[in-house]
C-alpha cells in the first residue's frame, strides 16, 4: 500500500478570470497530520471541496487511498469523515437522532458507534436536548462526532476548533493527536491560525492566494525555528573546553566531529572565534541562526503574515 | 372455482415471497462484495478499513464482528508502532546525550596531555575530567535503570517495611550533599514506626532519584523533607523553594524524555521522573507534582499503610 494518502495533482479551481486554487500539489501521508495553513479566502475550503468531490476542479486531479476520486466516490467517501462547513442538521431533532439518520443512510462499524462518538465529543447520548437549542460549540462537537462516528481511516476538518472555548479546543486538539497516534489514522485539517497548527501537526502546506508556498514537516520548520549559533571547527574537543573554559557556558550540543551548536545567542561570535584560533583550531563555519515560526511565514507569504 | 382463487391467490404471494428473497439476495451479494473488497484491504495491511453496515441488513453482524477483531489488532500494532518510535526518538537523543559531555571530557584531556596547560590549571583540567567522567557514569547508570524497569526481567519484591527508619537512613548520606551544595534543610519524619508494603531498593532509588533532581535541576536554596500519615495512606513530599516548573511542563515531566530546558543543554537524560513514576506505580503507589514558578515545587509519594 502506498504511503501518500491524498495526492492531488495541479489542482486547480476558477471562478471566472479569478483562480481560487492554482495548480495545487499536496500530499498527505499515511497515519500523520497535515495542517494546511491559509489566511482566510487562501482556498483552503475551496481544496478540501474538491478533494471530497462536492465541487469539481477546473482541472486537475484527486486522488485518494490511490484511486482518483472521479468515478471511484463510492468506494472512497464512506472511508473518508469529514467536516467542511456545517453540516445539515435537523433542529427539531436531538443530536443522537440527527446521528441515528446518518447512521442509518450510511452505515457504521459497529453496534454503539453512535453513543461511543458523542462520548468522544463530550456529548450526553440520549438528551433530550434540540439540535436548534444547541450552542456553537456544541454544534460544533455534533458536526465532529459525525466525522469520526463510523471510523474512518482518513478525516477532513475544515477549521475544526472554531466557535470552540479555550478548553474544548484544547480537548478537540488531543483527541485529533489521539487519533493519529494511537489509531494511525491520516487526518487533514485547515486553520487559519499558525499557533494552533504549530500545536498539532506533523506536515504543514502553506497556501496563500490558491497557491502553495512551501510543504514541509513540523520537525523542519522547528529546526529553522530555534536560535542558536552553528559552528564547524577542526576539533571539537578543543572547540567544547574552550567554549567552557572562556565562556562559562554549558548550553551546547556537539552534533558531530566537527560541527557543534551553541544555544546561549549572547555570546559575541567573533570572541569565540578568536578563541578557537588563537588556540589552534580551524574555523570553517560559524553563522547565527534565529528565525522564529512567524518571520519565517512573513517571509514565505511575501510580508503579510499569517495570524 | 374456490380452489383456482385460492392457487391464484398462493400463486401470488409464492412470487411476492420469490421477488423479496431475490432483492434479499441481491442486496447480500453486493454487501459481500464490499466486505471481500474491505478484507483484501485490510490483508493488504489496513488496519483502519472498516466494514460499514446498518442494522437491518443481513450481513451486519458478521462486518460488526470483524471490525471488532480487525480493531483489536491494529490496537496491538499501533502499540507497537508507538513504542518503536519512541525507541527511535531515544536512540537519537542518546547518541547526543552522551556525545556532548564526552566530546567535552576529551577536550580536557586531550589539553592536559599535549601540555596546554601545566601547573594548577592541569590540575583543575584533570579534576574537570575526572567530575565530568562521573556524570556520564551516572547518566548510563539512568540508562540502564530505564532498560531493565522496561524489560521483561525486572522483578521487584515488595515486603512490608517500616518506612520512617528506612527513610532517615536513606537521608542520611544527602546530608553532606545538600552542604556542599549550600541547600538549607528540613526533615521532618514521625518518631514512630510507620508500616508499609515497598521493594527496599526501588524506594530508595525513588528517594535517590528526587533528590538528585532538586540539586541538578531546581536552583533550590532550601530543601524540606517530610513524611506524614494520613488516614489509610503515607505521603512523603519533597519541596523546593527552586526556579519551579512551568504549568505547561508539569503536565509533562514524568514523560519519559521530557525536558523543561528546551535549549538541550544536555543536562540530564530525561528519563528520571519517568523512572521515578513507573517505580512509583510498580509499587502500587502514586506521585503527584506541584508547583509555581521561582517560588516552589512539591513532589509527593502516595504509599497505603500496612499497619
Amino acid at each position: 500500500m502506498s504511503d501518500i494518502i491524498i495526492e492531488t495533482k495541479n489542482l486547480t479551481k476558477q471562478y471566472g478570470e479569478q483562480k481560487s486554487v492554482a495548480n495545487l500539489n499536496i500530499h498527505v501521508k499515511k497515519g500523520r497530520i497535515y495542517g494546511l495553513l491559509g489566511r482566510n479566502g487562501a482556498g483552503k475550503t475551496t481544496t478540501m471541496k474538491m478533494l471530497l468531490n462536492l465541487t469539481q476542479p477546473t482541472s486537475g486531479e484527486v486522488v485518494i487511498f490511490g484511486k482518483n476520486i472521479q468515478g471511484n466516490e463510492k468506494k472512497i467517501l464512506p472511508r473518508i469523515g469529514s467536516l467542511i462547513e456545517a453540516p445539515g442538521f435537523y433542529p427539531n431533532l436531538t443530536g443522537t437522532e440527527n446521528l441515528s439518520i446518518f447512521a442509518r443512510l450510511r452505515g457504521v462499524s459497529k453496534r454503539d458507534a453512535i453513543s461511543s462518538a458523542l462520548e468522544v465529543v463530550g456529548l450526553p447520548y440520549g438528551d433530550k436536548k434540540l439540535f436548534s437549542q444547541y450552542s456553537l460549540g456544541m454544534k460544533q462537537r455534533l458536526a465532529i462526532a459525525l466525522a469520526i462516528m463510523h471510523d474512518p481511516e482518513l478525516l477532513i476538518l475544515d477549521e475544526p476548533i472554531n466557535g470552540l472555548d479555550p478548553i474544548g479546543i484544547a480537548e478537540v486538539r488531543s483527541f485529533i493527536r489521539e487519533l493519529c497516534d494511537a489509531r494511525g489514522k491520516t487526518i487533514l485539517i485547515s486553520s487559519h491560525i499558525l499557533s494552533e497548527i504549530a500545536l498539532l501537526v506533523d506536515d504543514i502546506g502553506i497556501i496563500d492566494h490558491g497557491v502553495l508556498l512551501e510543504e514541509k514537516s513540523l520537525a523542519e520548520l522547528e529546526e529553522k525555528n530555534s536560535k542558536y549559533v552553528h559552528f564547524i571547527v577542526s576539533d571539537m574537543a578543543q572547540a567544547a573546553r574552550i567554549i567552557e573554559q572562556n565562556f562559562g557556558t554549558k548550553n551546547y550540543t556537539v552534533e558531530d566531529d566537527h560541527s557543534l551548536r551553541l544555544y546561549d545567542v549572547s555570546l559575541p561570535v567573533t570572541a569565540l572565534n578568536r578563541a578557537f584560533i588563537e588556540n589552534g583550531l580551524e574555523v570553517a563555519e560559524a553563522h547565527t541562526c534565529e528565525d522564529t515560526l512567524e518571520d519565517y511565514f512573513k517571509r514565505v507569504t511575501g510580508g503579510e503574515g499569517i495570524a | 372455482m374456490i380452489l383456482d382463487v385460492t392457487l391464484g391467490i398462493i400463486l401470488c404471494f409464492a412470487l411476492l415471497f420469490g421477488i423479496s428473497c431475490m432483492a434479499k439476495l441481491i442486496g447480500v451479494k453486493r454487501q459481500l462484495q464490499d466486505m471481500t473488497d474491505a478484507l483484501n484491504d485490510i490483508e493488504a495491511g489496513n488496519g483502519n478499513r472498516r466494514i460499514l453496515a446498518t442494522g437491518n441488513e443481513l450481513t451486519v453482524d458478521i462486518s460488526y464482528k470483524i471490525n471488532e477483531i480487525v480493531y483489536h489488532y491494529e490496537e496491538q500494532f499501533s502499540k507497537l508502532r508507538v513504542a518503536d518510535e519512541t525507541n527511535r526518538q531515544f536512540m537519537t537523543s542518546l547518541s547526543h546525550d552522551v556525545r556532548t559531555p564526552l566530546t567535552t571530557l576529551i577536550g580536557y584531556l586531550d589539553a592536559v596531555h599535549r601540555g596546554v596547560v601545566t601547573g594548577q590549571e592541569r590540575e583543575d583540567y584533570l579534576e574537570i575530567a575526572r567530575r565530568r567522567a562521573y556524570d556520564l557514569k551516572g547518566y548510563i547508570d539512568v540508562l540502564f535503570d530505564w532498560f531493565k524497569l522496561n524489560s521483561s526481567e525486572f522483578s521487584l519484591y515488595i515486603q512490608r517495611v517500616e518506612l520512617a527508619e528506612l527513610t532517615r537512613d536513606i537521608l542520611k548520606d544527602w546530608i553532606p550533599i545538600f552542604e556542599e551544595n549550600h541547600l538549607v534543610y528540613e526533615i521532618e519524619i514521625p518518631e514512630r514506626p510507620l508500616y508499609t508494603k515497598v521493594d527496599l531498593d526501588g524506594y530508595a532509588r525513588i528517594v535517590n532519584n528526587l533528590l538528585q533532581n532538586v540539586i541538578a535541576h531546581s536552583q533550590a536554596t532550601q530543601i524540606k523533607i517530610e513524611m506524614t500519615q494520613k488516614e489509610k495512606e503515607f505521603e512523603i513530599s519533597i519541596t523546593d523553594n527552586g526556579i519551579g516548573i512551568e504549568k505547561a511542563d508539569l503536565l509533562h515531566i514524568f514523560e519519559r524524555l521530557y525536558k523543561c530546558d528546551k535549549g538541550r543543554s544536555g543536562k540530564g537524560s530525561g528519563l528520571g521522573l519517568s523512572i521515578v513514576r513507573q517505580m512509583v506505580e510498580k509499587m502500587n503507589g502514586r506521585i503527584t507534582a506541584r508547583s509555581e514558578p521561582d517560588k516552589y515545587t512539591i513532589f509527593t509519594i502516595f504509599f497505603s499503610s500496612a499497619n
